[in-house]
């Protein structure tokens, strides 16, 4: 009886830690980026370095980073970006885990893994008051801090602002200011966008390559095809209103 | 049958120093026995790559501190002190105690590769990769060109900081890189891959005895041709 309270003992472990065990791996790197561990002060990160639980991403002026969890999952950062990892568990053996992003301030473009292919309702993305959830794979996020403005490149993304909900399905946008969402086309959303916000959205749409790079260096991903053309303000007649990585 | 007084004088002494050697015998074997303990624990962190609970982390600390108050020259139990202050991001400083512990085993006993390795881990996590973070990982490269762990840690920072190290430093990764491409050279791709720095270890593919799979060379001919 003792042994067998061992072994699952033993199992119990095994599981705990297998779900435990979950980072983000820096993928691309510009410019100066920041990582702020617990207590820690903040340190410069590298590429290669790890980002776990916990941890605050700070980019800089003409700064970028990728990161790339271990389930697959891609969170892009443009300049001026702060970006806490709330909370990240993945378990690799049964491919389940949850996500909660949260970004204070910035542009975020984030590719779900397989978290968010298994578990959509595990993955969530908070920005300012604004909670996102996915029906999807790829969209962007951007905030100032009160304003939020996402669009949605494929797939399907929940939009919680000011009490309401609304979903945004691939090719539109909503943006949340004031107390109310406004719906629209990617593109009528990126019109109706302050000048830091379009900024935001060039340097994201700037890191297609650097995203589509990191993807085809994981081992464990087939090497994905161009993205289309997407919007900001060198090419502001995108299709989709973002360019996806995924190209599904 | 009593004993002779001056048998006595120098018995009493004997007896004593027997006695004081039997308790700190039974100190010092308590002590290994504690960090023995305490290194099997942590190495089943490192194994499952699941970072502990504060509370086990807290309590492992305890035991180690337990046994450094009963052997303070020993170097192990500064060691350990260090790397499970390393792991206590919820406390501030703690990266600074864990630097502190390392510099007093590194006193004790400045032979040891693993020590200047942790240092310099320490000093990376905590962003001061100035000349302290060299120094160590220098000493780390110079003393322990073949083990494993030091080589891993290594070359894993020092591909992380190729470009701000000093020429000297760069030489003394390069070298580890060297040894550990002939060790293991599909992990030290994979490290490399991962700091961006394929060109570094693919350059020491050719001196890898043993034969590398063909993901390993697809790795650097892709790499050549990028």
């Amino acid at each position: 009886m003792k042994k067998i309270s061992i072994i699952l003992a033993l199992m119990a472990l095994l599981f705990t830690d297998a779900v435990l065990a979950a980072s983000a791996v820096v993928g691309s790197l510009t410019g100066t980026v920041q990582v702020q561990s617990g207590a820690g002060a903040p340190r410069v990160l590298r590429q290669g370095d790890e980002v776990v639980q916990g941890d605050t991403v700070l980019t800089g002026p003409a700064s970028s980073v990728v990161l790339k969890f271990d389930d697959g999952q891609i969170a892009a950062l443009t300049a001026n970006s702060r970006l806490q990892v709330t909370a990240y568990a993945f378990n690799p053996q049964a491919r389940t885990g949850n996500i909660l992003l949260s970004l204070v301030v910035g542009g975020m473009r984030a590719i779900t893994g397989l978290i968010g292919h298994n578990q959509p309702d595990s993955v969530k993305f908070r920005a300012a008051t604004a909670t996102i959830g996915i029906r999807g794979s790829d969209g962007m996020i951007i905030t100032d801090g009160t304003t939020v403005a996402v669009t949605v490149a494929d797939g399907a993304f929940t939009f919680t602002f000011a009490g309401e909900t609304i979903v945004i399905p691939a090719g539109r946008g909503a943006l949340g200011a004031d107390n109310r969402i406004t719906q629209g086309t990617a593109q009528q959303i990126f019109n109706q966008l302050p000048r830091t916000f379009q900024n935001a959205v060039g340097g994201l749409t700037g890191l297609t390559n650097a995203i589509n790079q990191v993807i085809a260096n994981a081992p464990d991903q087939p090497q994905r095809p161009p993205p289309p053309p997407t919007p900001g303000p060198n090419n502001p007649t995108g299709p989709t209103g973002g360019g996806s990585a995924s190209g599904r | 049958m009593a004993l002779a007084p001056w048998r006595l004088l120098v018995a009493a002494p004997v007896v004593g120093v027997l006695a004081w050697l039997a308790v700190h015998a039974v100190r010092v074997g308590e002590a290994g026995s504690i960090l023995y303990d305490a290194e099997r624990e942590m190495a089943t962190w490192a194994a499952s790559g699941a970072p502990p609970g504060p509370q086990t982390v807290a309590w492992v600390e305890a035991d180690v501190e337990r046994a450094r108050a009963a052997t303070p020259e020993d170097p192990e139990a500064e060691e350990l002190l260090g790397e499970l202050a390393t792991r206590r991001t919820d406390r501030a400083g703690s990266l600074d105690e864990a630097l502190r512990h390392f510099a007093r085993a590194a006193g004790l006993r400045p032979t040891s590769p693993y020590t200047w390795a942790a240092m310099a881990d320490a000093r990376y996590r905590k962003g001061d990769t100035g000349p302290a973070f060299e120094t160590a990982l220098r000493r780390a490269a110079e003393l322990g060109p073949a083990e494993p762990e030091v080589q891993r840690t290594v070359v894993d920072l020092g591909l992380a900081t190729w470009d701000e190290v000093a020429p000297a430093t760069r030489q003394a990764v390069e070298s580890t890189v060297t040894g550990a491409m002939k060790r293991d050279a599909a992990e030290t791709l994979q490290i490399a891959g991962r700091r961006g720095r394929l060109a570094v270890a693919c350059r020491h593919l050719a001196a890898a005895p043993r034969r590398v799979d063909p993901e390993g060379l697809t790795t650097c001919s892709r790499e050549a041709t990028s």
